[in-house]
């Protein structure tokens, strides 16, 4: 008897339920009346179509995949950059962001960077531009669905590592809050959607509980260092680098 | 048709799609420059851009708002306070074309100031005021605040409004 695959198979794909979390996140911040439609929305359009784009530019023919994963780039890069940016900066986030999988490359050929965050890290400081974090509108979505997502992928344990240890240096740095603003949605949303990116992040779990702690100790001293440095991306990018160099 | 002539087809769709995306953004802000922090382009003076700038109409009660600060010596100087998680006068009540100085502090800790529609961002430190300074748009109506630096559960939400009135206007001073 043949097996009939049900039409939602997709749905089991992690980059479609990372596409819809996005998604829902956006669709949220608009509804719930926090961000003006009219500039976010174009934004986010103009960042995925740009990311689209750049990937076929890059990489000319690639598989349902990478067109996902550009997908994710482009909303994560839409998401972050505040409505009203010019919208050259972020035509220029995304392309960097997809760029940086080309020009940064370790020796298997996988990409060295997150591509969202090198996009976002390079290009706002050199059009002076800052990111804004709008499209984290729900700490509840961010929770029930990344944890999902993340359960099913194994590795939750790179964002509880990265939680630990951040709340940890936030304390020993003496933030306010005993730690807790690890908790608050932006950090949330760093860890559940970009830390884990699989091909810039480790898989063991031992190795996901000392690249998570490792960017949530950076991440906490960048915090008190340099407070208006973007402390995630940086610490992020830091150990992209540093995973890539000693081959892993 | 092989993979190689496939390929080269699709590089050249996604150039294509990249060069019309560009160009889409450039005609709808047209001659706005990107702010380089070069020194040569004053980033906080939009009059340097020259671009089209986009308001929200001034609603009646807006309109009979009291400008912010003081006028003096052809600048208005107003003190300006964010903190968790909002911003201090709010609505920021200007005239259309004037020399803004604000004088900003933080009431908690660290937080930043930015306009988008106006191109200008600037960081707010805890514990000490700074001087900032920007050139208010020509065209009057309601320009959003966001705060630019990860402040805190509320950042998303800490927002403020510059409202700018039409200059010779002069039954708000």
């Amino acid at each position: 008897m043949s097996k009939t695959s049900s039409p939602f198979v997709f749905l089991k794909n992690p980059k479609v339920q990372v596409i819809l979390l996005l998604f829902a996140l956006c669709l949220f911040a608009v509804f719930k009346g926090n961000i003006e439609p009219l500039p976010a929305v174009p934004m986010i359009l103009l960042a995925v179509l740009t990311a689209v784009f750049a990937e076929l530019a890059v990489f000319g023919k690639v598989s349902a995949s990478s067109i996902q994963s550009s997908i994710i780039s482009g909303l994560i890069v839409g998401t972050l950059i505040a409505p009203g940016t010019d919208m050259k900066i972020v035509w220029f986030a995304s392309v960097a962001a997809i760029a940086s999988k080309k020009l940064f490359q370790a020796e298997n050929a996988k990409h060295i960077f997150n591509p969202a965050a090198f996009g976002l890290a390079v290009m706002l400081p050199l059009f002076g531009s800052r990111i804004n974090w709008w499209g984290f509108s729900s700490p509840y979505i961010v929770i029930a669905a990344g944890g999902f997502i993340l359960y099913r992928m194994n590795r939750l344990s790179m964002v509880f590592s990265y939680i630990l240890f951040r709340m940890l240096g936030a304390i020993v740095t003496g933030a306010a809050g005993f730690g807790l603003e690890a908790l608050e949605l932006p950090n949330l949303f760093f860890a559940f959607i970009m830390l884990i990116e699989p091909k810039t992040s480790p898989s063991p779990r031992t190795h996901q509980w000392i690249f998570g702690g490792l960017v949530g100790i950076l991440s906490a001293a960048s915090a008190h260092l340099l407070p208006s440095a973007e402390g995630d991306l940086l610490a992020l990018l830091a150990m992209n680098f540093l995973r890539a160099c000693r081959g892993r | 048709m092989d993979d190689a002539k496939k390929d080269s087809l699709y590089r050249l769709l996604g150039i294509l799609g990249l060069v019309l995306l560009l160009t889409a953004t450039y005609l709808v802000h047209k001659d706005r420059d990107i702010a380089v922090p070069s020194g040569k382009h004053d980033h906080a003076d939009p009059s340097q851009h020259g671009h089209d700038i986009f308001a929200k109409p001034l609603e009646s009660k807006e309109k009979e708002l009291v400008p912010s600060g003081e006028l003096r010596g052809g600048s208005r100087i107003v003190q300006y306070e964010a903190f968790k998680f909002g911003f201090s006068p709010d609505p920021l009540v200007v005239k259309s074309g004037e020399n803004i100085i604000l004088k900003v502090k933080s009431r908690d800790a660290a937080h930043g100031m930015m306009i988008p529609e106006i191109d200008f961002s600037a960081d707010i430190p805890q514990g000490k005021e700074k001087e900032v300074s920007f050139k208010a748009p020509i065209k009057p109506g309601s320009y959003p605040v966001f705060c630019s630096v990860f402040c805190g559960s509320g950042h998303g939400e800490m927002k403020g409004t510059l409202v700018v009135l039409l200059a010779g206007d002069e039954s708000h001073e």
